[in-house]
């Protein structure tokens, strides 16, 4: 059965405030500090953390990337030539 | 591109040298297919969506001013083309997330016992990603792909979205816990294996 981080840890919800915020910044901060060593001995907002972590991962991964044949039809609508 | 060149290639641009226009299409054609394709996880419709942002902003060029990065204001103009033609999509029914910005949703913690990473070769994988961001409401998926997907600070996405930091906090959070708990079965399913 789940069980939420709200009926476990109070203190949790700061932690996801955090997260919510910061998440994916390079922050050398107190406060992000504070944050691992949260998140060291806490499983449930580290997991939480590092699935959200690869969740992005896979939505970046899966992005494709803007093709040849796109870009040479953008210019074509914009009536630009190749060579301008 | 320095900020200085992007100004000069800007104002060239502005008085229609095609190659200064190039120039910003190789710069930002890809960003705009990125965060278009993000929205609506289709190729066709997001080069479509990457063509019509594209004229919009050359005939809106002359109204830039300088006062925001210009990538910011280019994600507002593609942001606000996404919104529009997801809202002229009546049939899609999306979930209904409850938009308190005073409110922390509930988090489920269940283990992602499956690491996902290891799944990107999975030839399902990119239709669950498809299917759990397809039933976000546009107003969540913008702010999710903004902050999350191109990495944008909070306080550049409230910019662009013209809502309160309070509000994209918010919104961000009920997003990621969204399509966290969709996929989350995924990423059980080898326990039961």
């Amino acid at each position: 059965m789940s069980e939420t981080i709200q009926q476990k840890f109070e203190s949790c919800e700061e932690v996801l405030d955090y997260i919510c915020a910061h998440f994916g910044d390079a922050d050398d901060s107190e406060r992000c500090r504070e944050l691992e060593r949260h998140l060291e001995k806490c499983p449930d907002c580290k997991s939480y953390c590092d699935s959200i972590d690869k969740m992005i991962g896979l939505y970046r991964a899966t992005s494709p990337c803007f093709s040849d044949d796109a870009r040479r039809m953008l210019l074509d609508t914009l009536g630009i030539q190749e060579r301008d | 591109m320095s900020n200085e060149d992007e100004a000069r290639i800007i104002e060239k641009a502005k008085a229609g040298d095609n190659a200064a226009i190039k120039q910003l299409v190789d710069e930002y054609a890809p960003v705009i297919f990125r965060f278009s394709y993000n929205i609506c996880r289709n190729q066709d419709r997001a080069e479509h969506a990457t063509q019509e942002t594209f004229l919009s902003i050359l005939k809106k060029l002359n109204q830039f001013d300088n006062r925001s990065k210009f990538s910011t204001w280019l994600y507002t103009i593609v942001s606000n083309h996404c919104l529009m033609l997801a809202r002229s999509e009546k049939t899609r029914r999306h979930m209904s997330l409850d938009d308190d910005e005073n409110t922390v949703p509930e988090i489920a913690v269940d283990h992602w016992e499956h690491d996902p990473e290891a799944s990107v070769e999975r030839a399902d994988l990119k239709e669950h990603l498809d299917d759990a961001i397809d039933k976000l409401a546009p107003e969540y998926k913008v702010i999710f792909v903004l902050r999350d997907i191109e990495g944008l600070s909070t306080e550049e996405v409230s910019n662009i979205t013209n809502l309160s930091v309070p509000a994209v906090k918010s919104r961000l959070h009920r997003a990621r816990a969204f399509l966290r708990s969709e996929l989350t079965p995924i990423f059980k399913e080898r326990d039961h294996e």
